[in-house]
């Protein structure tokens, strides 16, 4: 069977896109809409990108409060949503305190008051259709929320050119199988563990699987401590470890792997036992 | 170094057998082809440092005979004397060695004001020439040299030899194959720290061992370095840069010398890329490189790497790939935090030959060159090689000094 492969280049990694079934031409015109819709959602959502919204939202909204579209709008209310049904580890404004710590590493001591008490979705408050930020100094970061944002985007742009297969890997962190194989009844993905442990096996039928953790390239940046900053401690959950969560839904996936990750193993297990919609694995050393 | 050169050759000869080089680089056939060793007989003026380590390369060469040698600096006429053998006849006038000897050819390793007086008269003698670069310190004189090579139907080399260096040549084949899509831009630069000083045994020898630092013999960093890149860029352009700008200055060995210790300058090619230049010899953290960079990739041609703009699929996409094709429903390995580098600074690239060759390709260009005069094979497109990155090198050097923008000169062969 023709199978096309294309690759893009996106919020700092890599997409593949594997397209059973699609011929040269319209995957190539879907790259070519991939990308657009890509690079809209990174002038909205990135930090990286100074003028972009949360940008302008993060230099503003301790001043005054900034006015939200229609889809930042949305985007927020489903932030502060997630908040509430992941009890609270799943978090956005942790930015300042993870950037203190790139600066000055885990050890340096306590976090000084400004930076600890900048963060805390409670000082993040929806007024209608305005954002305001109650603490000077919070930032907003949605590591954790964006990539799988952009999932959901690309995966109407797939269906909506009558595509009914492909599996779409993110960096290998979120990865969604719609439709099915086209020799099986899923897409079967694996998640290797560290060490001699066996993988994580995971069938993804229009589902995504997203894979949060401590891994080479992340030890590599922000050594031994991680990091994935946790709310309630406002410590970096440090040494191996991985959350992989499947759900129909990219930012749920997304969403409930970095917030599950997070709390630890005892308190991951319990926040999802309550959903019966994700199937987790956890490993933790 | 004769291991290197047969490392070189075994690789080379696998390249070829596989079709890797382009059909305009005739000359390497000379490398591998069985040949009657018939001795070649060659005098060398000039055996300076540079000379001397060309004397050593062609004393490696198997059916060469250095039958004369001429230097008109005594302790460089002894150690001639010494390296060759009492049989080689020394001279210290160039002219008279022409006159007297009976030779196939001769190389040139003399200060770069000489190159084409000796080379137009060896050449109108009848014999083949070997000339180190730059090719020459004015654009008449490149063109005057290019001349006597066409009508007396002489080979001429000039000393590039990065012509013959197996990672020059893998990756400018990796270039026309399209691995970095086209080229947009070149990036070259050649930085050492030291004062580019030789030893003076007296006062009176400074402008003659330190020819170099003075504007009467040299055209400075430009044509003692930036040639070599020079040579490269047009050669995987195809084309010569139709205008340059730069600027230099001596902003640090301020110890009465001419040329400048620092150069800087911009080439524009009528295909719309820049080659952008840079010199100086009061650093030496990045030291020396050819960045080719296209939408694909870059390579670097020095060190011998490929970085590729977008990374090679995760292993577990090219066994679902893989598996879809063979139609076997199998397990993707795709999932983890973060598969690939985020920081492209990561990538360590592709080492383009699939071995460690140390050679810069001088070996093999004085090999290359023995047989071709052996062979008799005059090859115009290696001339012009050296020609035009003589004329561009001149038009940097030009360009900073009148501190103006300078087109390719007009009224020239080429």
């Amino acid at each position: 069977m023709k199978t096309a492969y294309r690759q893009i280049r996106s919020m700092g990694t890599t997409m593949d896109l594997v397209l059973p079934g699609t011929g040269d031409a319209p995957a190539d015109l879907l790259v070519k809409e991939i990308t657009s819709e890509l690079d809209r959602i990174e002038q909205r959502l990135s930090v990286y990108r100074p003028d972009s919204d949360i940008s302008v939202i993060n230099r503003t909204a301790f001043r005054h409060p900034v006015r939200l579209d229609p889809e930042m709008h949305l985007i927020f209310k489903e932030l502060v949503a997630y908040h509430r049904e992941t009890r609270g580890f799943f978090d956005v404004t942790l930015k300042a305190v993870l950037d203190h710590y790139l600066e000055h590493g885990t050890e340096a001591g306590i976090l000084p008051e400004r930076i600890a008490g900048s963060a805390g979705m409670g000082h993040l408050v929806l007024e209608g259709d305005r954002i305001r930020f109650l603490k000077d100094g919070m930032q907003i970061d949605l590591g954790g929320y964006g990539k799988g944002y952009a999932m959901r985007h690309i995966l109407k742009i797939i269906t909506g050119r009558g595509v009914e297969k492909a599996l779409v890997s993110f960096g290998g962190s979120l990865v969604c199988g719609l439709g099915t194989h086209p020799y099986g009844d899923c897409w079967k993905v694996s998640v290797p563990l560290p060490g001699s442990t066996g993988p994580l096996l995971f069938d993804l039928k229009n589902e995504t699987l997203s894979t949060s953790g401590n891994s080479l390239n992340n030890q590599k940046k922000f050594g031994n401590s991680g990091h994935i900053v946790n709310p309630e401690t406002l410590h970096t959950r440090r040494g191996k470890g991985m959350v992989s969560v499947t759900a129909s839904d990219p930012v749920r996936a997304e969403v409930f792997s970095t917030a599950l990750f997070s709390a630890g193993n005892q308190r991951a297990m319990e926040i999802a036992g309550q959903f019966p919609d994700l199937k987790v694995g956890c490993f933790f050393m | 170094m004769e291991t290197d050169r047969r490392d070189f050759i075994k690789a080379f000869s696998a390249l070829a057998a596989a079709g890797i080089f382009s059909a305009r680089m005739p000359w390497l056939s000379s490398l591998y082809a069985q040949e009657d060793l018939r001795t070649v007989k060659l005098g060398i003026i000039g055996v300076g440092s540079r000379g001397s380590l060309l004397l050593t390369h062609l004393q490696e060469v198997p059916g060469v005979e250095i039958s004369c040698f001429c230097d008109d600096y005594e302790p460089n006429f002894e150690r001639a004397q010494q390296m060759i053998g009492m049989e080689a006849r020394g001279y210290r006038d160039y002219r008279r060695m022409l006159d007297q000897e009976q030779i196939d050819g001769v190389v040139i390793a003399t200060p770069l004001d000489r190159h084409a007086r000796m080379s137009i008269d060896a050449l109108d003698a009848g014999l083949h020439v070997f000339c180190e670069k730059a090719m020459a310190k004015t654009y008449e004189e490149c063109d005057l040299m290019l001349q006597a090579h066409r009508r007396n139907n002489r080979i001429l080399y000039i000393g590039h030899q990065r012509l013959f260096s197996a990672r020059t040549l893998k990756g400018v084949k990796e270039i026309e194959k399209g691995s970095i899509g086209d080229v947009t831009q070149i990036r070259a630069y050649w930085h050492r720290n030291n004062d580019w000083r030789r030893p003076v045994p007296s006062p009176g020898l400074e402008r003659k061992i330190n020819w170099r630092l003075y504007r009467e013999f040299s055209c400075g960093l430009m044509t003692e370095l930036a040639s070599h890149h020079l040579q490269v860029a047009n050669w995987i352009l195809k084309e010569n840069p139709d205008y340059a700008w730069g600027s230099g200055s001596i902003n640090h060995w301020k110890d009465g010398r001419e040329v400048y210790d620092n150069v800087n300058v911009v080439y524009h090619y009528p295909s719309g890329t820049h080659l952008v230049y840079d010199s100086l010899i009061s650093n030496k953290k990045y030291g020396m490189q050819i960045e080719v960079q296209g939408p694909l990739g870059t390579i670097e041609l020095e060190t011998g790497y490929l970085f590729k703009e977008f990374p090679e699929p995760a292993p577990g996409i090219i066994q679902l790939l893989n598996s879809i094709e063979k139609r076997v429903f199998d397990v993707v390995p795709v999932g983890g935090p973060t598969w690939v580098p985020e920081d492209p600074s990561e990538d360590k690239g592709t080492y383009l030959l699939d071995r460690i060759i140390k050679s810069d390709g001088t070996d093999i260009q004085m090999a290359s060159f023995v047989s071709d005069v052996r062979n008799n094979r005059v090859d115009p497109w290696l001339t012009e090689q050296g020609y035009s990155s003589g004329i561009a090198t001149l038009m940097g050097y030009e360009s900073m000094w009148s501190n103006r923008i300078v087109s390719w000169p007009g009224g020239l062969s080429l």
